[in-house]
Parts: structure tokens; sequence; C-alpha cells
């Protein structure tokens, strides 16, 4: 037996972090302070992100197979790490707030040790245990404002939608067990005989309906938009960025080891639902007026990119992916975490009310400016190289008709992101700069605080130096695919 | 094995007639004649004021909860004991490990006051 | 010619399967909560029987203890705790239930299909071992799966406290 808990140290020391919020927290007398809870929380994740980087180049399984130890995980989880230590100084406004800060520290750190065991899991039961983990703190921390109607109808959306989609996910794994008798990733791919087998498909079929709702692809996408518009918006950032990066990395890890496609041939399905959740996604979000439902729609869109590099079940694709989901986690945080700054400040979600942003805050300005920018996919920001490099994986295993569709969505999808630019650019109150004593000038009462400038600040770095140094980071990827990718 | 299990079966079906026979007998030998006062919610005692669908305290339902989450637990202890014996202090330390972390969740319960009654 | 005792496990099997789709059927069709919850009971304790039957021991009795135990309870109480005495609405339009009977119908016959058409590695006929399964249930638990089993216990956490948190009155 093979107990080595070296291994498993950065989930270990983030949970105890969560343990230790918690109950530090619930035994002093009058609570703790957000700014000792943060001590905390970013401690438990710089020391978790320590004692990942020592595995690098482990390359091993632990606990019997449960788990992989390779730098595809290790690369993941450094990814989640860091997207919760900003979600955390994004949330300062909102941990303010709310009564109980330790618990959602706790929760949202137990969330992010769920989703490192995902990336992780090479067992089908490890797998569904670390979806259980951080589907239900999600639902709990998307319905933490529990006397809001909206939030409290987000948590409940998700936690049934999560549930039927477990059942489904957990079907499928049933039957995958019962074709070949293994639970572990690789003993199954060993099992799986050639040809077509009925039940091999509909295995296949209802796994990619499980992860499909945690990556919110299209069919699986109903309850994105309420859920993203009902929780507190640091949850859904985190939602939609480390939530739907974990899902790709199980997705990924098991298609690529469990079901080779040199046994079963899921390209066309795969590239089936890359295509639908491409369009359904660009074009939903072109009539949105919401500008949470806007970000929802668009992420939707986001994993249909997404989507066509898991299609192309490749190595070159497999790196593509995971360059992708740097630079989406990184853009997409920097999207939301300025949506939280701005809705801060003006107590308003609509789209329409951004307009004359550039007078008002310049500097949030820029940073949704630029995130949108890379998500629409445009140079020199990081979403054109992820673009570039999903695109090209997939015609590289000929799926031409994939990339075309792809293209013409970054078309459309360049119109709404668009369009939320120019509000906050060319378009003033009355069509020009605001005069003095316009009620557009009067800043509202919450500026961004600290650890949200903080925040903001190192996710538009992040967008700007990935998509300098794409090559470098898109390297890092490649070597680390290896360790999945056939 | 599943002969074993025969004993319960009967006391399944057993449990089942006798709970079930006096109700039959009594439907069929005893006399029915409702009225008004013999349908009314009491039968003795004072008109009830407003409306009886009242909602119950929260606190049954975070004890029922907390008996959930321990009753998993205890199930897991079952095959525990039985392969004890076998796997010693590796299996000693696992359990640990695992009532720890829900004792965790239990000290917060009682702290928070989930497990008081108000 | 099948044995007696053969016979009899067959007949009880699929008296207890039967039993657990009426109750299934009772709590779609139920117009009030609590009588779907017991409806859900039945199901669930019958479903414990077929466990015990298909030789799987250790999991008929977590059944009773945990879904007939403490998940009723839960129910039962969640239903106790809602305001008002909850009645279902008549019917949420014709369209709506001919939808989930026609969805539930094409579940059935797909997965039907799938399951008696696809090649099994293990066949029906193959004996199913005939001993108590809670040893090998334990070994499976704290050696291979010992993983899975802690951060069962994490599940287990999170649910306490983020159910403390979110369903505690608070002044």
């Amino acid at each position: 037996m093979n107990f080595n808990l070296v291994l498993l140290m950065p989930e270990i020391a983030l949970t105890s972090a969560a343990g230790l919020a918690i109950l530090v927290d619930a035994f002093s007398p009058r609570g703790l302070s957000r700014r000792f809870l943060l001590w905390i929380a970013g401690g438990g994740i710089a020391i978790s992100a320590a004692l990942a980087l020592r595995l690098l180049g482990t390359n091993t399984s632990a606990f019997n197979g449960a788990i992989a130890v390779d730098d595809y995980a290790v690369f993941f989880k450094l990814l989640f790490l860091a997207a919760t230590l900003l979600v955390l100084l994004a949330a300062d406004t909102f941990m303010e707030e709310t009564r109980h800060r330790a618990e959602f520290v706790g929760l949202l750190l137990l969330a992010t040790t769920g989703l490192m065991l995902l990336a992780a899991a090479m067992d089908l039961i490890t797998l569904y245990i670390s979806i259980e983990i951080s589907s239900l703190s999600i639902a709990f921390l998307s319905a933490w404002d529990k006397r809001g109607l909206r939030s409290t109808e987000a948590g409940l959306k998700y936690f049934l939608l999560s549930a039927m989609s477990s059942a489904v996910l957990l079907y499928g794994m049933a039957l995958l067990y019962g074709l070949t008798g293994h639970t572990r990733l690789d003993l199954i791919a060993t099992q799986i005989g050639q040809g077509p087998n009925a039940a091999l498909f509909l295995a296949l079929a209802m796994l990619l309906a499980g992860f499909g709702f945690k990556v919110s692809a299209v069919p699986f996408q109903m309850w994105t938009p309420d859920v993203y518009e009902g929780a507190p918006l640091p949850i859904t950032a985190f939602l939609s960025v480390a939530s739907k990066a974990a899902g790709f990395a199980a997705t990924v890890r098991v298609l690529q080891i469990a079901l080779p496609t040199s046994q079963t041939d899921w390209t066309v399905l795969v590239a089936a639902l890359a295509a639908a959740t491409m369009t359904v996604g660009n074009i939903v979000a072109l009539v949105q007026t919401n500008m949470k439902r806007m970000l929802a729609y668009s992420s939707i869109a986001q994993a249909g990119y997404v989507l066509v590099g898991v299609a192309a079940a490749s190595q070159l694709g497999v790196s593509a992916v995971m360059f992708y989901l740097l630079a989406y986690t990184a853009t997409n945080l920097a999207a939301f975490i300025a949506c939280i700054a701005i809705f801060n400040l003006t107590d308003s979600e609509q789209i329409g009310d951004l307009r004359g942003l550039r007078w008002r805050s310049p500097w949030l300005a820029f940073a949704l400016a630029v995130s949108l920018l890379s998500l629409a996919g445009l140079p020199p920001f990081v979403g054109f190289f992820a673009k570039l490099y999903v695109f090209w994986a997939a015609a590289d295993r000929g799926l031409l008709w994939l990339v075309l569709v792809g293209v013409v969505n970054s078309a459309v999808s360049l119109y709404y992101y668009a369009q939320v630019i120019h509000d906050m650019y060319i378009t003033g109150i009355g069509g020009g700069e605001p005069g003095v004593g316009d009620p557009v000038t009067t800043l509202g009462p919450r500026r961004p605080s600290p650890g949200l400038s903080t925040a903001l600040t190192l996710a538009v770095i992040g967008v700007l130096v990935f998509g300098v140094l794409s090559g470098f980071f898109f390297g890092i990827g490649d070597v680390a695919a290896r360790t999945v990718a056939r | 094995m599943v002969a074993s299990f025969g004993p319960i079966a009967m006391a399944v079906v057993i449990a089942t007639i006798f709970g079930l026979l006096p109700l039959g007998i009594s439907r069929l030998v005893a006399p029915r004649k409702p009225d008004s006062v013999k349908n009314a919610p009491y039968e003795c005692g004072v008109e009830t004021i407003g409306p009886t669908m009242i909602q119950f305290k929260n606190h049954f339902y975070l004890y029922a909860l907390i008996f959930v989450i321990f009753d998993v637990e205890a199930v897991f202890l079952f095959p525990w004991a039985v392969i004890f014996s076998q796997l010693g202090t590796l299996a000693l330390v696992e359990m640990f490990v695992f009532v720890g972390l829900l004792l965790v969740g239990y000290a917060y319960a009682w702290r928070k006051g989930a497990l008081d009654w108000v | 010619m099948i044995a007696p005792t053969e016979a009899l496990v067959a007949g009880s099997f699929y008296t207890f399967a039967a039993i657990a789709l009426a109750g299934a059927i009772g709590v779609v069709l139920a117009r009030k909560v609590f009588h779907s919850a017991l409806f859900l009971v039945l199901t669930l304790a019958s479903l414990a029987a077929t466990f015990v039957i298909l030789g799987a021991d250790f999991l008929g009795a977590v059944q009773i203890v945990i879904y007939v135990g403490a998940i009723t309870v839960l129910i039962l109480f969640g239903i106790m705790l809602t305001p008002r005495n909850v009645e279902l609405p008549e019917s949420s339009g014709v369209g709506r239930s001919t939808a989930g009977v026609f969805v539930a119908a094409a579940v059935f016959i797909v997965s039907t299909t799938v399951i008696v058409t696809s090649q099994w590695p293990r066949s029906m006929s193959t004996p199913i071992p005939d001993r108590p399964t809670t040893e090998a249930i334990g070994q499976g638990l704290f050696t291979t799966y010992a993983l899975p089993f802690e951060m069962a216990s994490i599940l287990l956490l999170i649910a306490m406290i983020g159910a403390i948190v979110i369903a505690r009155e608070e002044q």
C-alpha cells in the first residue's frame, strides 16, 4: 500500500487552514477579524502552493491509484489556488457585510480542496466525491445571502441540478464499472474492448452530461445565468473560473486516460457539444442587458472554445486546453473583479449604467475593457493566443468545420463585448463628457477596497503577462500535458 | 446467506399481519355512526386558536441533519469494527482522521448554539 | 427444474421490486407532499430488501439505517418546517406531464435496450459469492479506497457547517 502523505500535502494544508479558520473563529469570543481570516486563508494557500510546487515532476500515483500526482494535476492545483486567492481578496466588501466570514472562508477553501482533488482524481470514486465536495460547498456559498431571494434561488437551483447531474454521472460510472470491473481510470482503459459497444457509448454520454453540467456546456447550461446572477459576485467569479477549469481538468483526464480515442471515438460527440455551446452562448449573450447574465452566457461560450481543444483529443489539444484555462481564469477573474468594483460604485448591474464609466473611474473602465477584449480574443491579449492554440489543435486533427464555427463565433462575440466598451468609452450621458455636478461624476460611497484593487491589478497583470509570454506559458502546459495525453 | 435473512422476512410478514389484522377486524365488526362532534379535531378541551399548521422551529431540522451526519459516520464504524483486528493501527488512524474531521463540525455546531434549545 | 428455494428467492425479489416501483409511482402521483414522503419510505425499504436478496447484505442494512431511518426523518422534518400544509397544484399543465412521461419512457427504453444488448464481462449466470459482505467492504474502504473514505468526512463536514449557516435562525 502506498500511503505517502507527502503526495497529499497541498490538500491537507488547505483543509487544515479551513478547519483552523472555522474553529478559531467559533472559539474566540468576538470572532475573527476579516484581516486575520485573510492571513489564515492566504497562509494556507501559500503553503499549499509551495507544497504543490515541490511535487512538480513527481509523476506518480498515490493511495492505490486514487489520485495522480503528475504535472498536469499540479498545474491545475496552482491555478485553483491562485484563483481562490484573488477571489478572497476581491471578496473584501462582501466579507465585511456577511455575518459568517469564517465559514465563508472555510467553505471556499474546502471547495478549492475538492477542485484540487478533482483535477488529480484517477479513480471514479475519488472523482465523484471530489465533485460532491466542490458542488456542495459552492451550493452553500451561492445561497450565502440567505435573506436575499435571488441568492437563495441560486443556491437551491445549483444544488438540485448538481444533484441531478451527479446522479447521471454516477449512472455512467456504474456502467463503466460494470463493463470493465475497475474504478481506476488506467485499468478501465485496459479492459475496454475494441469496437462499438452500446453500453460504453451510453456511459460516455452520461459522463459527458455530468461533466457538461460542471463546465456549463450546452445543453446542460440552464442553471448558469440564474446562478451567476443570484450568487454573491465573488462566488460567481469562483464558479466561473475555478469550478469550470476543474470540470475540464477532470473531463480531459477521464477521456484521455480511461477512454482513449483509439478505442472509443468521442471526437464527434465532443465537437458537437463544442459547436452547440459556442453558438448558443454567444447568440444569447447578444441580447443581455444585465452585466452578470451577459458574463454568464459569455462564460458558456468560452466553455465551448475549451471543448474545441478537448475534441482535438491530442497532446496538442490537451496543452491548448490547459493554456486556454489559464488565460480564461485570469481574464474572467479580471472581468468579474472589475464588475464587483463597478457594482459597488454604481449599485447597478445593468450594462446601460456603465455609460461614461471612463470619466468616473478610468482604471476600472480600462481593466474591464482589457478583460473583455481578451475574452473576445483580440491580440495582443492572452485570449487571442488561447483561441489560436485551441483552433490550431482542432485543425491539426482535421476538425476544420469546428474551427470555422469557432472563428465565426468569435466574430459574433466581438459585438457584445465591444458594445460594453463602446458604452464605457464613447457614450457619456448626453453623448459627451459630463460636466461638473452631473450625477454621473459623483462616485458611490464604496470605493474599491485595497484588497479588491490588489486582486484586480493582479488579474489584469495576468491577462497582459500571459499574453506577452504566451509561448512560455504554453510551453509549461505542453510539458505538463504529456503526463495525461497519449 | 440470503437464507439467513429468512427469519427477518418472517418477522416482517408477521408484523404486517399483526398491524393490519386488528384494523381490518374493527373495520368489519365495529359500528360506525359519525356525527359532527365526533369528527371535530378535538372531542374535548378548548377550541384551537389560529391555524394549526404552524411552522415548527428550525432547530428540529438542524438536529435531524446532525443526526443524519452522525448516522452515516456510525455506518462506517461497522465495517471498521469487523476488519479492525486485521488492519490494526492503520485502521485506527484512518478512523481517527475521519472522526476528527467530523469533530471539527461538531465543535462548530456546539459553539454556534445549533444544539441549544431556545 | 428450479429448486424451491431459488423460486422463493426469485419470487421475493420480484415482489419487493414491484413494491418499490409501486411506491415510486406513488411518490410521483401523490397530491400531498407528506404522502409522497411515506411512499418514498416504502420504496426505500423495498430497495433494501432487494439489495439483501441480491447478496449485498451490508448495503441493505445501510439502506435501512440511513435512508429509511435518517433521511426519511430529515424529509419529514423538512415538510413539517414548511410553513403551510403544502399541497401541490392540481397539475402543472398537460404539456409538462406529457413531456415528463415521454422523457421517462425514453430513458427507460434506452437504458433497458443498452443493458440487454450489451456484452457484459460477468454474465448473469455467474453465481454471486454467498457470504457476508461487511468484511470485504471494510477491506476496500480502509485500504484501496482509504482516500475517498477520508474525503467523505470532508463532505460531511461541509454539509454540517453549510447547513448551520443557512438554516439557523438569527435574531
